[in-house]
This record gives C-alpha cells, structure tokens and sequence, in this order.
C-alpha cells in the first residue's frame, strides 16, 4: 500500500492513523495494568513511572488520530469513505466540527478524546495518587480504541466471520458498499469525486455544541466510577467520598447542561413541538444523570453508614455502566423503529455487549473474596462463550438475565460484608439531612428504573418474544409527574435541614413559611390559567414553587456566610423553576392554529379529534387567537424552502403586522426534506410556527415558471354496479346503467348498434354535496363516443372508458378540476408556549449551581 | 423495625410498582390481523407503503386526514386513515408504524412513524446478531 495506482490519493494519514490507533490501545491497555498495579502495591515507583508515560503517550495518541481525522475532513479528502460520507466540497468550514461526530467513529473519538484530556489532568500532582482512577480510564479507553480498529476477523471453518471496531480512515473505494461501483476502478476517480455530504438537519450550531458536551458529560461519569474501582481495589470503601465529590458533581452540571441542549435544539430546530419528548435517545442520557446525582448527594453525607455506603457504590456504577447501556442501545439498531435518532448500524453489536459486560461484571469480581473471584470469572466468561457461540439463544438469554441479577445480589451482598462493621448505622433522625438525601436520592433512582424499562422495551422484546411498544408522551409523563412533585418537595425541606440540629418547631417556622409563599405563587399561577388542573399539573406547580422558594430563601440567608454553599440552594431552586416552566408552558400551551373547518369524518374518540394542523392559502388571512396569520410568500433559496408567515395583531381595532415567522423545509434528495420551525421569543411567551406539509413540487415548478397542471392526476377503477370507491375526497358508488329507451333497435347487425349507455353515478363528498354523475357512453355503429360528467360540488370528472359485458364491469377514469392556485397551501401548526422562558432559566440554576458546588468542593480539598 | 428498613420496603414496592406499570400499560405492536380482531385496543402496526393504491391527501376539505393503504409484515392490505396531515416525502418511505385502532375496516391512525431509506443506506452485513 505503499505507493497508490489512483492519481492524488493521499495515503500516509490512514497509515499514521492505523498506528496511533493501536499506539493508544496498546498504551491504553499497558498504562492500565501499569496503573492497576501501582494501585494494589501503593509504594512500587517503577510501575507508576510507567504508567505516566502510557497515559501521556496514550494521551498524544488520541490526539494525533483527532488531528488527523479533522485534517483529512477539513482537506476533503474523498478517498477516505468516512470524508466521503460526511462531508462534500460545498460544507462550510465551520460545520466541519458536527461532521466529524455524525458517524459513529467520530462521536467514539470525541469520547476518547475526552477521556484523554481528564486523563492528563489526573497526571496533576493534584490529583496523581487515584491510580485506580486513571487505571479505570485507561481500560474504558482501550475498549473504545476496539471500535476504532475496524479488523476483520475471518475463520470461515469455525464459523467466525466479525468484525472488530469500525475503522475510520477507511478507503472509499474499498468499503464494502462502493468497492463494486465502476468509479472506484478508475485510476483518476478522485477527480470527479465530491462527497454525500453532511445531512443538512444536522448543519446548525447545535450540532456543534450538543455532542462535545454531552459526551463529556458522559467521560465524566468515568471518574465517580473509577474511584469506585479504586476503592474496591483498595478495600478502602469510605475515604474515596471527599476525592470523588467534586468530580461527580462536575458531571452532574455538564452532562445536565449537555442534556439540556439537546432539549434547546429539539425545541428550537426539530419538528417535535417541545423540548423534550422522552425519545429513548434524550432518554438515555437522562438515566445517566438521575443516577449520578443520586450518588453525587451520597458523597455528601458525612455520616458514612452501611447503607449510605452501599448506595454511592450502587448509583455511581450504574451511573456509568447505564452511560455503556445507553451507547448499545443508540449505537447497536436495536432500537429500531422506535427512536427518531439512532445511529446507523455498524455491526458492532457484539462488541457493544462485550465492553457493556466487562464493566458489569467487573466491579462485582473486585468485591468479591479472592477465591470467589476465580470462580465468578470462569463463570462469566463461559456464559458470554455460549452466548456468542449459541449466536444468542433464548437459553443463553435467560442465563444472561439471570447471571446478571445474581451478579448484583451477589456484589451487594459482598460489599456489605466487606464494609467494616463498626460503621455507624443511619441516624434515626427522620427530620436529618441525611435522610432526606437519602429518600431523594432513591427517588431518583425510581424514575430512572422506570426510564430505562420503558426504554429498554425493545430489548424486553428481544429477550422475551414480546411485542411491546415504547410508551408515548403520556405515558411517560404520568408516571414521571409523581417523582417531579416528590423530589420538589424534598428538595425544598433538605435546604432547612442543613447546618446544625433544628428543633422540629424551629423547622416547621421556617418551612411554613417557605410553604405559604409557595401557596401565594401557586394561587397567582392559578388565577392566570384558571383552566389548569389540579392534578398533576397544579400540584406539580405547588411542588416547583416550593422548592423554588425554599431554595431562593435558603441562598439568601446564606450567601454571605458561605458563598459557595449557595450552589446546592441555587440547583434546588432551578428544579423548582425547571418544574414550574414545565407545568406551564406544555400544560397550558395553546394551539394557536385550530382547524376552523371542522368536518367531523368519524366521531371517533378525544385522541382522534386532531384538529391542530391548518391550512393557509398563499394571501389568505386566518384568525388564529390574538393573531391573525397571512401567508404571505414562499420562495426556493437554493437547499431551502421558505415560508414567510406574518403575525398581525388586531388590538385596538386595527390591524398591525407585529412580526414575521419564516419556517422552512431543508431540502436534500439524498437525505429527505426536513422540516425546520421558526420561533418568535417573548419574555412571557414563545409562538412557535412549523410547517407539517407543503406541495414542494408546486413550489419548485412555480420557481422554474411552469404553470401548474389543471387537472389532478386521473385515477383508474375497474367496477361493478354496486360498487364503492373512494377518490378525491369524495365516496363514489355505481348504481347502476341507464341506457336510452330508443336503444338497440338492430341487435343482429352490428353496423346499425345504436347504443346509449349513461353509467350512474352517487357522488357524495366530505363536505357533505351529493350529486348524480352520468358519463355517456356512446356506441354509433363500430364508433364510440364516451363523454365525461362533473361532480356539481366536488369538481370530480368521471369518463367511462370501456364496459366489459363479460365481466359485466366498467372501466372509469376519474379526475378531478383543480381550484385556482389549488396548490399553493401550506399546512401548518402554531403553538404558544407560555412562560418557556422560566424552564430554560431552571436549567441554567441547576448548572450554575451544580458547578458552584463543584468550585466550593476542589477548593476545600485544595486547602485540605 | 428501623425506619430506614420501612422506607427501603417503600421504594421497592414503588419499584416494583413503576416495572409493572410500564410493562403492563404497553402498547403491542401488531398485525392487521390482530387489530381486527380487537378493534377497541390500540396497536402499533409495522408494514410498507403500497404505492399501487390512491394516497389521498385533500387539504382544502380537511388538512388533519390522510389515507393510504398500507401491506403489514405479514403481508395483509389495510387502508389505513392518518388523522393527521400527510407526512412530507411520505412516497419515498421504507418502513412505516402506524399507531391506532381498527375500525370499519380502517385502520384509524393517531400517528405515524416514517423511515426514509437514505439514512440507513449504508449498514454493512451484520454479522453478530441478537
């Protein structure tokens, strides 16, 4: 390979690129066995040496394949299939960024390359001493450097035929899918080569955004559970809290804060209608971060008792390992139909179960006794054999589900054996922090069991033969309410019971206090929205104001004694705030655009009432509640479609144009024309304006200037007398043939048939108009006439082209007339979201206040 | 008995209880067949588009219905009515959900879920499958 038959091919990245790949495994695998042993035997040098120089050489490694990676990108280099496939010569420069983590090669690199920036970062003096941190980093790495590797692994006489990772400086014209394509035998084939392109949905600066920090979100989720291995390693299960506190929280507030873009872009740029709509991805890193937080509020307790100990162990592994979970699920297809954004399938799924396996299993090998160990490995590794082998059989299924149950029964167990006995027992307090920490923190951990059974239906089905679907909005958020309204109020009371022993009487003071202003808040709220109900939505609004109180209160008191204390008071008041924008601005949001025309075709139940998409013609005004909306231009502007949409208000008895909303259609005929909302903010409310459905071809003709045809596309019916079709709009049924009396007056000679056939015809449309068609059908000796008839109401045309007397059917045309600029329509749906600004302002709290606790927490254990 | 012991027992019960809830509440996906026979339940239909039957979508009558007929996997034609605006580039999908209930014949569609062929083009044989 080393000189290329093809002109201008640039090979020597994807060589460089091979080697630092398996340059950063190989340095992954070395420096966490270098780093593992430096843990156990805390004073060998030699290895800790060694392992630094893994990490810092692993570290460069990782590097090295982003630059390169970028450099081809940035380049274009289409001889590269991953270049080809993301980008082309007309991507701008600056969304080079979200083609790079489009593919899943990419978003693995951004991973790693997070993980290789911590890392670096561990290798402070700081920080140097969790071996067993970067030990566990490192093996994360090696099995993400696996997806890179892209070998095939062929052994046709045992039935091996995989392959291993997906390599991402692969050549275009030997990927499997273009190695046949006559171009990639052409010497000069770079020539003419322009790329597929990055699919135009995703070119927008949330695309830039969103992946890097929700993936660093996700490498920080590594750190609690390296710690965690740490201690196992270390069988020191209780000093690890103050070291890992800062950095759990540091993934809470940035895997929040990446969350929460991807609820800003889905509201902003996706035609979901709202920000979150508990799609199994959003679903899948949410879970992560309930989990997190839940452990991250362990680490606070001081009182570090048996069962506060066995909880931060609990959540801070299934923190990460449901971060794995959550990869498998987007990454391997088995999500199928049920989610809008999964990746494409790689084939990876196997090794997807591998590096998911492994960090389950290994967390429950430290803890156990030495010789169990041995057994539990063997145990492990012969069932994962016969899986694979059994090419996942339901045995092996069930011998999966079950060894996996045990495996968690068994570490608990172990690790309450191991923690020292002296420890002290949860106080008996009920009215103490700690305990009701505690009860958050399990409360948290409900919903996310919830999340993840609902989400993981696919797999269920899967496992079990089943046939279950995903729940919709509803069923999510019926059952999701309970927990926003409990951790509201717990969040709320946790505030009051820091600092000191309180008297219940003291508490109850300040409580009731807090608890009245939430009343006051909750009855102005009610008072507004008079329609809203009390359950759940005003008793969730009761809940946010609480602890949206009780929290502003608690920063007040304290800001001047404990600046950064006020981080935990911040993050609780923004739940709170999070919790009111929601009950808000989605249970009173407003559909601006009700269909007027009513035509009720099936009086069928409330679910099928949708009346929220509405039609405009192009210059026709709508009154849609305080607006009324004209559609006043549409042009194609190169890959885009736009809609201009003026808003005008009618206050004051006269009309003002207040603003114009332009949503367009992003149009690729590679990828599928996307529709893209366009939003106009107020402080108190957002109108949100999304096109369901427009006629591009209209547009497109209009824009070359061919005029439109006037007449729908005909329809063809084969039909007897009786028969009902269903065309244009309009039910249409054969009654019958009615011929002329003074026919068939010489039947013997076919030269003097005179034949008048008037087919008959019920025309009965939608809106109600019932009229009688009568095409002619006409036959004058060996002539025929057929002369069409028109649908008085519905404009539908029916000929009679042919009667079979045989099959005694009829052969029809129908078409129907098309209106004046019949086609120029958009159907669209307006929304008004009420105090949306609130939602966006409790997110922003939480992270500011996650990251003040973060600040607060490294600058006492500097001091330390 | 600690209280600490009575609020675990809580939390397992709500677990417990939040497992049989999602599970129990499902949805099912299904074919034409199954939704005929239960024509009050709501099922979540997998097929294709049949592209040699009418769609018809007439939004100057009514811009929240759309029907077509579609082929479920195992083969059965169903006419299928959308309540909701025709979905853009609908011709071009490959694989549709509808998720509704059977009713005269029709299968009465709340919504849809549509996959377009482009982006899943390229997935090369898999070989590990679950």
């Amino acid at each position: 390979m080393n000189s290329s038959d093809f002109l201008n091919e640039q090979l020597w990245p994807g060589q460089l690129g091979n080697v630092l790949i398996l340059l950063a495994l190989c340095s992954a695998v070395f420096g966490a066995i270098a780093h593992f042993r430096s843990t156990i035997y805390n004073l060998d040098s030699t290895w800790k040496t060694w392992g630094r120089i893994a990490m810092l050489v692993h570290s460069s490694s990782v590097f090295g394949i982003v630059a390169l990676l970028f450099g081809i990108m940035l380049t274009r280099q289409f001889e590269y299939y991953y270049v080809w496939k993301h980008t082309n010569t007309a991507l701008p420069q600056s969304y080079i960024f979200a083609a790079f983590w489009e593919g899943q090669e990419g978003s693995f690199l951004l991973w790693a390359f997070w993980h290789a920036v911590i890392g670096l970062v561990f290798l402070h003096k700081a920080f140097r001493s969790n071996s067993g941190v970067i030990a566990t980093l490192l093996l994360v790495q090696g099995f993400l450097m696996t997806m890179l590797l892209g070998r095939i692994v062929y052994l046709p006489d045992l039935g091996i035929d995989f392959n291993i990772g997906s390599f991402p400086f692969g050549l275009t014209r030997e990927h499997p899918t273009l190695m046949n394509a006559p171009f990639t035998k052409l010497p000069d084939y770079l020539l003419n080569l322009d790329g597929r392109g990055l699919n135009p949905a995703l070119q927008n600066y949330w695309m830039t955004i969103h992946p890097p920090t929700l993936f660093l979100g996700f490498a920080l989720t590594t750190i609690p559970f390296g710690f965690v291995i740490q201690a196992l390693i270390r069988r020191d299960f209780s000093s690890w809290f103050r070291n890992a506190l800062p950095w759990a929280f540091l993934g809470v507030g940035v895997l929040g804060a990446g969350i929460l873009m991807g609820g800003a872009w889905a509201y902003e740029a996706l035609s979901f209608g709202g920000f979150w709509v508990w799609d199994p991805v959003e679903n899948a890193s949410l879970v992560p971060w309930l989990l997190l937080t839940a452990g991250a509020h362990m680490l606070l307790i001081p009182k570090k008792t048996k069962i506060v100990l066995t909880l931060a162990f609990v959540f801070l592994i299934l923190g990460f390992i449901t971060v794995l979970y959550s990869t498998f699920l987007t990454r391997s297809g088995v999500l199928g139909d049920a989610s809008v954004h999964s990746f494409t399938d790689l084939g990876l799924t196997g090794q997807l179960l591998l590096f998911l396996f492994f960090f389950m299993a290994l967390p429950v090998y430290l803890v156990l006794p030495k010789r169990q160990r041995f057994v539990y490995l063997i145990a492990s590794i012969t069932l994962l054999a016969f899986g694979f082998s059994s090419q996942f059989s339901s045995i092996s299924n069930a011998l999966w589900t079950l060894f996996g149950l045990l495996s968690f029964g068994l570490g608990i167990f172990s690790l309450n054996q191991r923690i020292n006995p002296n420890t002290p027992s949860l106080e008996e307090n009920v009215w103490s922090r700690d305990f009701w920490m505690l009860m958050g923190a399990l409360v948290l951990t409900v919903s996310a069991l919830h999340l993840t059974v609902e989400t993981s239906k696919p797999v269920i089905n899967k496992l079990t033969g089943t046939s279950m679907a995903v729940g919709d909005v509803a069923a999510y958020n019926a059952v999701q309410w309970w927990f926003g309204l409990l951790l509201s109020i717990g969040m709320g009371v946790v505030l009051y019971l820091m600092y000191g022993k309180k008297t219940v009487q003291g508490l109850a003071k300040e409580l009731g206090r807090v608890a009245l202003v939430a009343v006051a808040l909750t009855l102005v709220s009610f008072s507004l929205y008079p329609n809203m109900k009390v359950m759940p939505d005003a008793l969730l609004l009761l809940g946010g104001w609480f602890a949206l109180a009780s929290g502003f209160l608690f920063v007040a008191k304290f800001i001047k004694k404990h600046p950064l204390a006020a981080g935990g008071g911040l993050a609780h008041a923004g739940f709170g705030l999070l919790m009111v924008g929601i009950v808000i601005s989605m249970g009173q949001q407003q559909n601006v655009s009700k269909n007027q025309n009513e035509i009720n075709l099936k009086a069928l139940n409330e679910e099928f009432s949708n009346n929220e998409h509405v039609m405009l013609m192009k210059g026709d005004s709508v009154r849609m509640a305080n607006y009324t909306l004209v559609f006043a231009n549409d042009t194609l502007n190169g890959s885009f479609a736009e809609y201009q949409i003026d808003y005008y208000s009618h206050s004051d008895g006269k009309n003002e144009k207040k603003f114009s909303l332009n949503p367009r259609i992003i149009l690729s005929p590679s990828m599928g024309n996307v529709a893209e909302p366009a939003t106009r903010h107020f402080v108190t409310h957002d109108v949100f304006t999304h096109i369901s459905y427009v006629d591009l071809e209209n547009l497109k003709r209009k824009s070359a200037g061919i005029a439109a045809p006037e007449y729908e596309e005909p329809q063809h019916f084969e039909l007897k007398i009786g028969d009902t079709v269903y065309s244009s709009n309009a039910y249409i049924v054969v009654e019958g043939i009615a011929s002329d009396p003074r026919n068939a007056q010489s039947e013997t000679d076919p030269n003097n048939l005179n034949l008048n056939l008037y087919p008959t015809f019920t025309v009965r449309d939608l809106q109600g108009n019932i009229d009688t068609v009568k095409p002619a059908f006409l036959i004058q000796g060996l002539s025929l006439q057929t002369i069409p008839d028109t649908a008085k109401g519905n404009g539908l045309v029916i000929e009679v082209k042919k009667i079979n007397p045989k099959t005694s059917t009829i052969e029809v045309e129908m078409q129907r007339k098309k209106y004046q600029n019949q086609d120029d329509f958009i159907i669209m749906k307006a929304v008004i979201f009420p105090w949306i600004k609130l939602l966006w302002a409790g997110c922003f709290l939480i992270a500011i206040g996650s990251l003040m606790a973060v600040a607060e927490r490294f600058n006492k254990n500097g001091q330390a | 008995m600690k209280k600490i012991h009575i609020v675990l027992i809580l939390i397992v019960a709500a677990a417990i209880g939040v497992v049989m809830v999602a599970l129990g509440n499902s949805d099912s996906y299904a074919s034409f067949a199954q939704a005929i026979e239960n024509p009050s339940r709501t099922y979540h239909v997998a097929g294709k588009l049949e592209l040699n039957e009418p769609m018809v979508y007439d939004p100057h009558t009514e811009a929240n219905l759309f029907t077509f007929t579609m082929v479920d996997n195992d083969g059965k034609k169903c006419r299928v009515a959308l309540h909701k605006p025709r979905p853009q580039d609908f011709e071009r999908s490959e694989q549709i959900v509808v998720i509704g209930q059977m009713e005269n014949d029709v299968f009465q569609a709340k919504d849809i879920l549509t996959k377009c062929p482009s982006k899943y083009n390229d997935a090369p044989t898999q070989t590990v499958e679950l």
